[in-house]
């Protein structure tokens, strides 16, 4: 382990310098997220701004620490003083910023919040952590991301890397998977089936090789988690995976990564390049005599090659279809070898375990689901964004506590990606957990909290679901490939005010031919959308079907626009963005629609301030 | 191979107890205890798929419905195949196949009656109903829509409006039909390794199609035809037969194109083949063809340009006679020319009798030992060689390849020539088997190489030498610099053209492997040098031997090449390799026949070719057709019975029609030495003239005997009872016939040109196959 202590050393030294810093340092949040709001500007700015000016600045990159809706986020770290944080930066605040700070000390920009420790109690500022948003979150997975520099291995190790997989090494592979049964850990990636049973299957497995694969094939609409810990903190994930190779026996290892996702990919490279060359990875690692080698496979672009087996068909180089079970891919798998796989999550969550006592993390959630979960929290929220909170908390707390509550009066929020359901606002109060949200129609899936208010449409959600599993469909068994499309023909006849009360009755028996008949997990529970939204929401069927009428106003063929002249005040804003020059009307007097002309795509209707030109839904007879 | 210990395990299926081997899965198990379970995607011998779901079944402890193709059997498993849930889950899975399937007339309540007024409704462009379908009365759709008593589809009708492919060669695609059970994906890859059959698109738009949705022909399509075969709808059907309706008659032949003999079905109808594939009703086709057997002989039979009256030249100008006229024209003409003068040549795609008698008129009626068979080997003498070494030591068998641990191919082009060798050698590829490849090009067959040793043209015998100095070093000494010969091994790897890196690793395999098996094609067969290298090839088999088995398997190519040379079809041979040479065997034959046999050296096909300039060779009896030689036009009386009218044709004094083998009967002898039948599959039209009518009537008109057979069968009997087709005769090593002189002929440079080409393998009774099936053309002209 000598190894592994001057790893340590040095990452300590480094950390500490950095801290401890004469010079102001910029922390720049450069996940995807980030970058897509404008960071890499901000970079570029900060960059000239520090060489034109002649400063002693140094800008990091950091990986994303959570919330969306602040992107893109900096931290200047002045001397003697810990990390300011400021939201909704661009270059030109971000450059001023800087150059405020180092002047004076202070801007007229102010920060949301430091990251100092609990010791610094500095000018009445609020510590980051007490934000609404992140006050009740629990960060285990998520540690290090925003914080450390995703590319520099000394950064995570200075925060405690590597030391779950010496301890790791010392448990030997039966006490590893002894600790992972004592933190209760299960699947992240949705079936929530226990890590430790998988693991277990595997190591028994008779094979000379054996292959440990990380999914991190995420697909699901609306969901980023995976994607985000790789680019925040892609250390904690190949650690994880190191130690479940160790304790499976698995020799070579798989990241199934979708192609998507550049940024990942390129950090995850860097992160096993370091660790190549300080013996993290490779032959007998940390001087334990055990090889291991990770190897990335860029998935192509399916949906579907988040299935386990057609994951396994993918890396094989074969058409990524799913193979039926049995036999399981832990007796014959890749190659047809004993292979294990695991979600992204799951695995990132392993260092933590060892590092910190099965005990420790089993203290965190419900009887049956221990831990901490992250969710992508989307949709229409006040605040979106990445999040990690203990198993079992509520929906409530997630969607107005940590989300600050939906934008408009709260409908439903879909859990679980295209193989959840969309629950109603009598499951707010459901804590989440593996059975709960089971029992409840949908499943926890990877993290997908997608939040929906009054003006969505279920029949529209449930269509667009259900398209996207069905386009996503491999084709290769008739139910999934025929059943979700005819499915699919339903609902756009529903929207269309062309159903049939026959026709909710075929779909509800297409979703039971569907689950029962298809061969893999895509088709068995896609279907799911339309039983959850049947389920809760089967009256807004009913209107779309009896009274052609779409009460949320969204379904195209059931809305007429029309201005309300009461209440239009001319402000001519829905001039300019209606595309095809249907509204017309001189400044300041209500303005005319001319129906024939609206191809109804709601641009007006969003712009208008005043709730003067509404969707309102009509009969049709 | 290790040994299996057969255990068996119990299970209940539907309340009975069986018991079948261990190792099955739940389908095979009941199929095995004679219970049905309906499948679509299922086929033997094909990783199971699990994709059209219909197999489903319910089973204690286990979750959800398993499919039965899928789910390997164990021990005390209770199955139920047939609950009402299962039946009901079947009826939806299948309606949603229907529902994208034209399936109107399988639910019609008046389908019945249909047949008899729609005569021509299967000429429509499409297919809107089984009515219009060519697999209508053999579809494996409307056989569980019976057993599923499905009344009526539920859901939404969607025709998928897909163009029908009309333009590929020999078959028409039509994936309106298609419900993806990936049959013909899984045999296209698994079966045959072809790999130019995938999956392509996703979702609901999935669709079987090729790489870049490329043509097939541009995909690398061989036109085996597997595809059509498996498919169990009419989604892909031959063109050939595609409006005429179900086959009355299944016949099994044997196909002629090559010399593996391969057991052919045809169907028919009438006189019509339909198809060459499964029989009707007969759910998988372990019968695999190639090309020319599944797709040649039906466009052969049924040519409108086919020879069906004899015609006699008169004043330059084709005048069709009768029979009669044209044998006893044909008969006063060759009265003329009877002894040396006259030449046969017989044809290596007809049986044994044809060329028994063929021969035997030649020997006995012309007097004339000039008797051989279209595009012989240079080295007469090569196939008593091989059929001495066969009777020394049996042959290789075909299916002996995929067990083997190394091969060695040399001189072969087998997915061309034989593809069903071929097709072993790319499965023993998937096995893992070592495969030394050595041929003086690239062909389909390198990428199957693990070792290739690509050799300049003409240094076969250079090669094999090299191969076998290097195999007789004894293991762990440089095997290829420390050979003792004389001559320096360096130089001569690198006259070859080879590394000596890959003649080591081809060495180092051959002598690691156990089982070993040496195949020989065309090119070192046909090249200049093959009498030697032939012996070489024994010698290296004899090496090989020391370390563990080896055999020999030689590509001879038409169907019947060594059963036409069993039957005398050579010049020096009498049937059953008899040596013409040796008195006393002549003697005996002599009084066989009744007639005393001339001792003059019998002249090969070149010979009478490069002979007709000086009038060595006057006249000349031709069976099928030879490529034109500038000296034809000399003959004084050429003979030819063909299929079609050639250019030698242009040349010729009568044509006289022949049959084709779908019309023969008779018996060939393959390449790996098998006996097998030649079935007459459809009758010739009125006035067709079997050989044995020809032959007889033409020596009856020269008043000659010995032709009085009333059926092919009595010609067989003849052959057997003065030849041993039982190859008894014991071990006859390194016997070498010695008053045979060794002569290579010399040989007409446009000869060459043809002994080499490609073209030249895909004939029929020598007539370029390309020249009236278009859709062949089509593929070789690019």
């Amino acid at each position: 382990m000598t190894s592994l202590h001057s790893i340590q050393q040095k990452a300590h030294d480094q950390w500490q310098a950095l801290q401890e810093s004469s010079d102001p340092i910029v922390y720049i949040g450069m996940g995807s997220c980030g970058l897509a709001s404008g960071a890499g500007e901000v970079w570029d700015q900060l960059a000239r701004t520090i060489t034109s000016k002649k400063l002693n600045t140094r800008i990091l990159k950091v990986g994303c620490i959570g919330p969306c809706y602040l992107e893109p986020l900096l931290d200047i770290q002045m001397p003697g003083l810990p990390r300011y944080s400021f939201n909704n930066m661009d270059g030109k605040r971000a450059g001023q910023l800087l150059l405020d700070y180092v002047k004076k000390g202070e801007s007229k920009f102010k920060p949301i919040g430091h990251l100092g420790d609990s010791t610094f109690k500095g000018n009445g500022l609020k510590s980051f952590w007490d934000q609404p948003m992140l006050k009740n979150q629990v960060r285990i997975v998520l540690r290090n991301c925003g914080i450390v520099d995703p590319e520099n291995i000394y950064h995570y190790v200075a925060h405690g890397g590597f030391t779950g997989l010496a301890n790791a090494f010392d448990m030997g592979s039966e006490g590893i998977i002894k600790e992972i049964e004592t933190s209760g850990l299960r699947g992240r990636g949705g079936a929530g089936f226990p890590t430790h049973i998988k693991w277990d299957l595997c190591r028994k497995a008779k094979g000379k090789d054996k292959y440990l694969i990380c999914n991190a094939d995420e697909g699901d609409p609306g969901a980023f988690m995976n994607r985000s810990l790789m680019e925040g903190d892609p250390f904690s994930l190949l650690e994880g995976m190191v130690i479940a190779a160790y304790a499976i026996g698995a020799t070579y290892g798989y990241i199934y990564i979708r192609a998507e996702y550049p940024l990942a990919i390129e950090r995850l490279k860097l992160a096993i390049e370091q660790m190549h060359k300080h013996k993290l990875l490779g032959e007998n690692i940390l001087g334990s005599n055990f090889p291991f080698d990770i190897r990335l496979k860029e998935g192509a672009g399916a949906f579907v090659c988040g299935e386990e087996t057609a994951l396994i068909a993918s890396i094989e180089g074969e058409r990524g279809m799913p193979r039926s079970r049995p036999p399981f891919p832990a007796t014959s798998g890749l190659f047809g070898s004993p292979t294990n796989i695991n979600n992204v999550e799951t695995l990132a969550t392993v260092p933590n375990i060892l590092r910190e006592g099965g005990k420790w993390f089993a203290g965190f959630g419900t009887k049956t689901s221990k831990g901490t979960k992250t969710f992508a929290l989307v949709g229409k929220v006040r605040r979106t964004g990445l999040i990690e909170v203990p198993m079992g908390t509520s929906l409530r707390q997630i969607i107005f506590d940590i989300g600050g509550g939906s934008l408009k009066e709260f409908k439903a929020v879909q859990t679980g990606g295209p193989s959840g359901g969309c629950l109603s606002k009598e499951f707010l109060d459901l804590p989440v957990d593996y059975e709960s949200l089971t029992k409840a129609g949908s499943i926890m899936g990877s993290g997908g909290l997608i939040v929906m208010v009054v003006d969505t449409c279920m029949v529209d959600v449930a269509q667009y679901f259900l398209r996207f599993t069905s386009q996503e469909s491999c084709g290769k068994c008739t139910p999934c490939r025929v059943g979700t499309r005819k499915m699919v023909d339903i609902l756009e006849k529903i929207t269309k005010g062309e159903g049939t009360m026959q026709n909710i009755e075929t779909l509800e028996k297409l979703a039971g031919t569907i689950q029962k008949g298809s061969l893999c997990g895509l088709g068995q529970t896609a279907p799911n959308p339309v039983l959850t939204t049947l389920k809760y929401f089967k009256d807004e069927y009913v209107h779309h079907v009896k009274d052609r009428r779409c009460p949320a106003a969204v379904c195209r063929d059931l809305v007429e626009y029309r201005v309300v002249k009461d209440k239009c005040t001319g402000c001519q804003r829905c001039v300019d963005v209606c595309p095809t020059n249907a509204i017309t009307g001189p400044k300041s007097e209500p303005h005319n629609l001319d129906k024939s002309l609206c191809i109804k795509c709601r641009a007006c209707y969003e712009i208008c301030r005043f709730d003067a030109i509404a969707g309102d839904a009509i009969i049709i007879e | 191979m290790t040994k299996k210990r057969s255990t068996y395990i119990h299970l209940t299926i539907d309340g009975k107890p069986v018991k079948v081997p261990d190792g099955l899965t739940v389908l095979e198990a009941a199929q095995q205890s004679g219970i049905y379970i309906p499948t679509l995607c299922h086929l033997e011998n094909l990783t199971p798929y699990g994709g059209c779901r219909l197999c489903m079944v319910e089973i204690k402890k286990m979750r959800g419905f398993p499919t039965a193709c899928t789910t390997p059997a164990s021990a005390d498993m209770v199955i139920k195949t047939k609950t009402p849930e299962i039946q009901k889950l079947r009826r939806e899975i299948l309606s949603l196949t229907l529902s994208e399937h034209p399936y109107t007339c399988l639910v019609c309540k008046e389908n019945h009656e249909c047949p008899d007024y729609m005569h021509s409704t299967r000429k429509v462009n499409t297919t809107t109903g089984c009515n219009f379908c060519t697999s209508n009365g053999d579809c494996e759709l409307q056989d569980l829509v019976d057993f599923l008593e499905i009344k009526e589809v539920e859901f939404q009708i969607d025709y998928r409006g897909i163009p029908v492919v009309k333009d590929n060669p020999f078959y028409e695609i039509d994936y309106n039909l298609c419900i993806l059970c990936g049959r013909c994906v899984r045999i296209c890859n698994e079966e045959r390794n072809s790999g130019v059959l995938a999956f392509i698109q996703r979702g609901n738009s999935t669709l079987v199609g090729t790489a870049f949705d490329e043509s097939q022909k541009d995909a690398g399509c061989e036109f085996c035809g597997a595809c059509v075969d498996v498919c169990p709808t009419g989604s892909l059907s031959e063109k050939i037969g595609r409006w005429v309706s179900q086959p009355d008659k299944s016949t099994k032949t044997t196909c002629l194109f090559c010399g593996e003999g391969c057991t052919m079905n045809i169907n028919s109808r009438g006189n019509r083949i339909i198809n060459v594939g499964p029989e009707p009703g007969g759910k998988t086709n372990p019968i695999q063809l190639c090309l020319r057997g599944k797709f040649i002989s039906g466009d052969t039979v049924h040519h409108p340009d086919r020879i069906k009256t004899p015609m006699i030249r008169k004043n330059g100008k084709w005048i069709e006679v009768t029979w009669d006229e044209a044998i006893s024209y044909t008969a006063s003409n060759l009265e003329r020319y009877r002894g040396n003068q006259f030449g046969m040549v017989g044809s290596g795609m007809i049986p044994m009798e044809e060329n028994y008698i063929l021969q035997k008129f030649a020997r006995k009626v012309m007097r004339s030992n000039n008797n051989d068979l279209f595009h012989s080997y240079r080295f007469r003498e090569l196939p008593m060689v091989i059929h001495n070494h066969h009777l020394s030591k049996f042959p290789a068998q075909i299916n002996q390849i995929i067990e083997m641990d190394a091969l060695l191919l040399i001189g072969t082009d087998g997915s061309v020539s034989h593809p069903m060798v071929e097709n072993r050698i790319r499965k023993a590829y998937r096995n893992g088997t070592s495969i030394v490849f050595a041929n003086t090009e690239s062909n389909r067959t390198t990428q199957f190489a693990t070792i290739q040793l690509k050799y300049k043209a003409g240094l076969s015998g250079v090669l094999l030498d090299l191969l076998k100095d290097g195999i007789k070093q004894p293991f762990g000494s440089n095997s290829v610099k420390g050979s003792g010969k004389s001559s320096k091994p360096n130089s001569r790897i690198k006259k070859t053209g080879i590394t000596e890196a890959d003649l080591e690793s081809a060495i180092k395999a051959l002598k690691s492997s156990d089982k070993v098996m040496i195949i020989a094609g065309d090119q070192l067969l046909h090249g200049p040098d093959c009498k030697q290298a032939f012996q070489t090839l024994i010698d290296i088999e004899k090496e090989l031997e020391k370390d563990g088995s080896a055999s020999l398997l030689v590509l001879l190519e038409e169907g019947n090449r060594y059963g036409s040379i069993f039957s005398g079809m050579h010049p020096d041979l009498l049937p059953g390799f008899n040596n013409l040479y040796d008195t006393k065997i002549r003697e005996e034959w002599s009084t066989n026949w009744g007639v005393v046999l001339s001792e003059i050296r019998g002249m090969s096909w070149q010979e009478m070719m490069s002979n007709i300039r000086d009038d060595g060779i006057t006249s000349l009896f031709v069976t099928g057709d030879i490529p034109m030689h500038p000296d034809i036009e000399n003959l004084k009386f050429l003979v030819q019975q063909n299929l079609f009218m050639t250019e030698i044709s242009n040349h010729a004094h009568v044509i006289l029609p022949a049959m084709v083998f779908p019309e023969m009967s008779g018996h060939i002898l393959t390449l790996d030495r098998k006996l097998k039948e030649v079935v007459q599959v459809i009758d010739t039209e009125e006035g067709f003239y079997t050989m044995l009518q020809v032959i007889a009537a033409i020596s009856r008109e020269m008043q000659e005997t010995g032709f009085e057979y009333s059926n092919d069968e009595e010609i067989f009997k003849e052959i057997q009872a003065f030849t041993d087709l039982s190859f008894s005769e014991p071990g006859r090593e390194g016997y070498v016939p010695s008053n045979i002189e060794e002569k290579i002929p010399v040989v007409d440079d446009d000869l060459l040109v043809l002994d080499g080409s490609e073209r030249a393998r895909y004939r029929l009774m020598g007539n370029p196959i390309a020249s009236f099936v278009p859709d062949l053309k089509e593929i070789q002209d690019d």
